[in-house]
């Protein structure tokens, strides 16, 4: 009898085994996910990038649905980023902005792939769309302009980085220092200065500076360098500016000191040997011109270098 | 354990030696940035008789030749001097405009509404049966309403800029360059395609498109004076077998144009070649895009043509430094 009644029980609750298997099966599964995504966040966080692509690879061989692929895809691709295998994380960010056309993150981090690699047409594109998609913010908007003024749209890139610049509170000082690049290209000059006011130091004197210098006012740049120098004595860029600016001004015994100073710090500058040697011959010191020039030849790489030579100073 | 000592200083020497020689690269290309910019800003400054001056030269294209606007812009925009300009056919036509005062941005809507003001009407449909039928060449009206229009009663010595354009006699064969008189004509000639469009009278002469002599005018350049060129030339692509009598023509004259020009840009100083090689002569409602290649190939190469113009400047400027 009371076997019966046991064998009857279990055909009872056969069915409400039944209805609550699959949730129990499920329910297990997505713990087995979650454990696995939690498995790679781990390897992510100690960069352990090599085992982070084998248990992605593991991962999706378990088939998991869509929903719990999405952060595998992004831990893989910020890996590869990582390793820079920047073709390889471009190909995973494609696939998954496809995959996810609502998630913004694949699309962002797709549009900052190919920002990097200098296809600033296609970043533009997808930036664009995020704007128009979501509410974006400052960065975006940053990178936007960006792409324009490095395609050559002033005019588009001017419009966004003056949104992004609101939206940021005139805070960032890089976005500052491009929003003034950008006037300068349009000939904007009043307007750039008084974005350049709005830099904090020491940057702020550069850009000042770099606004006169377009403008074809030398004497006022260096003034501006001079008074960043004067704060900021350390500051490469702007040691550099007034070496320069000193020689374009007519400065050539000042502009000759202060190559020979930069160059006790930096003995590799070519901008400074440069300068030397070129204030050098003005103030009639050949020899020691002629010197520096023969250094420059022997240390120099680059377009300064090819740039003295074509003087041919130790001719004149 | 000495030598194993020995090798690690070795190699902990070399990478010292590798990371130093990484940070001087970027740190040389920041000084390099910021040496061009202060001596570029110098240069360009002073009036045109203390440095070299610079010639712009625009190359015939038709509808790919809107991609000079783009040049043009970018070209403004990194206050690239430009004292004077040559152009022929469409090179023509939009250098004709610059030169004469008319805004980059005012050109630009030319390139957009190109099409709506019916240009390619010339090249097509009933002007062209009119060519088939009468066997007689066809007179261009929305070209020369376009050209008439924007430059007529305007004079060369009227120009902002020193202007030239280049057509051709089309009874002599000989290359004419206008550098005076009025420029509509002058333009008007230097865009005619021989056998679609009858030639323009002028003097004695039967004047024809000069992209059949000098598709990119380097020697017209010259003769205004410029001693440094930048050539914008837009090349075309004849890989497809043309299909009609109209085609066949177009795809000589580029031929052609391509020697021609191939001679040319070897006497320029610096060349911008806009990619709108899918873009046909007669595609006018593709102006916008070939302007817009022309803005991006020209933004691509413009630090390269600021360095070479400074490094081909300074032997002849530095005495007035």
């Amino acid at each position: 009898m009371k076997k019966r009644h046991g064998i009857f029980l279990a055909f009872l609750l056969l069915p409400s085994f039944s209805a609550a298997f699959p949730l129990f099966y499920s329910s297990r599964k997505q713990a087995l996910y979650k454990s696995k995504i939690a498995e790679i966040e781990k390897n992510f966080a100690s960069s352990e990038c090599e085992k982070v692509k084998s248990n992605v690879n593991n991962y999706f061989n378990l088939k998991p649905p869509s929903e719990f692929r999405k952060k595998a895809y992004l831990y893989l691709g910020r890996c590869y980023e990582k390793m820079g295998y920047s073709d390889k994380a471009l190909s995973v960010y494609k696939i998954a902005a496809a995959l996810y056309p609502h998630e913004k993150e694949f699309h962002k981090k797709l549009a900052d792939m190919y920002f990097d690699a200098g296809f600033f047409k296609k970043s533009s594109e997808i930036y664009l769309r995020l704007i128009q998609e979501y509410t974006c913010g400052w960065e975006i908007t940053m990178k936007l302009a960006l792409c324009y003024l490095n395609l050559g749209f002033y005019k588009k890139a001017e419009k966004r980085l003056s949104q992004a610049a609101e939206l940021n509170g005139y805070k960032d000082r890089d976005l500052l220092k491009n929003y003034v690049q950008c006037l300068i290209n349009l000939g904007k000059y009043g307007k750039a200065l008084n974005m350049a006011n709005r830099i904090p130091p020491p940057d702020k004197y550069v850009s000042l500076a770099r606004v006169y210098i377009h403008k074809g006012d030398f004497r006022s740049a260096l003034e501006e360098v001079e008074k960043g120098e004067k704060q900021f004595p350390h500051k490469k860029d702007l040691l550099l500016y007034e070496m320069l600016l000193n020689f374009f001004n007519e400065k050539y015994y000042k502009a000759y000191a202060k190559a020979g100073n930069f160059l006790e710090k930096y003995p590799f500058s070519e901008a400074a040997m440069t300068i030397k040697i070129w204030s050098g011959y003005k103030i009639g010191r050949k020899r020691e011109a002629q010197q520096t020039f023969l250094l420059l030849q022997k240390k120099g790489k680059g377009w300064l270098k090819r740039l003295s030579e074509r003087l041919n100073l130790q001719e004149r | 354990m000495k030598n194993l000592f020995v090798s690690l200083h070795v190699v902990f020497l070399l990478c010292g030696i590798s990371l130093s020689h990484c940070a001087s690269i970027n740190e040389t290309s920041n000084e390099e940035d910021i040496f061009e910019e202060v001596l570029w800003a110098k240069i360009v400054s002073m009036p045109a008789d203390k440095r070299l001056s610079v010639g712009i030269v625009l190359s015939g294209g038709g509808a790919r030749g809107f991609a000079h606007t783009g040049v043009l812009d970018i070209l403004e925009k990194n206050h690239f001097p430009i004292d004077m300009i040559s152009g022929t056919s469409m090179g023509a036509v939009i250098g004709g405009l610059y030169a004469s005062g008319m805004g980059v941005e005012r050109i630009w809507k030319f390139a957009s509404e190109a099409d709506t003001k019916n240009v390619s009407k010339d090249f097509k449909g009933f002007s062209f049966l009119e060519l088939l039928i009468k066997n007689k060449l066809i007179s261009p009206k929305y070209i020369t309403a376009f050209v008439n229009d924007n430059l007529g009663g305007k004079k060369f010595s009227e120009l902002k800029i020193p202007f030239a354009c280049v057509s051709m006699d089309f009874c002599t064969g000989e290359k004419i360059i206008f550098t005076r008189g009025a420029l509509s004509l002058a333009v008007r000639a230097s865009v005619n395609l021989p056998g679609m469009f009858e030639p323009i009278k002028y003097r004695h002469r039967y004047l024809v498109d000069g992209g059949v002599v000098d598709f990119l005018p380097v020697d017209a350049a010259r003769h205004l004076g410029a001693k440094w060129i930048l050539s914008s030339w837009v090349e075309s692509d004849n890989n497809v077998l043309p299909r009609n009598v109209f085609s066949s023509l177009l795809q000589v004259i580029d031929i052609r144009g391509k020697i021609l020009a191939q001679k040319s840009a070897a006497r320029s100083d610096f060349i911008i070649k806009p990619d709108v090689k899918d873009i046909k002569v007669a595609d006018f409602n593709k102006c916008y895009e070939a302007g817009n290649k022309g803005l991006i190939e020209a933004k691509k190469n413009i630090k390269k043509a600021k360095r070479k113009y400074i490094a081909d400047s300074l032997p002849f400027v530095w005495r007035f430094f």
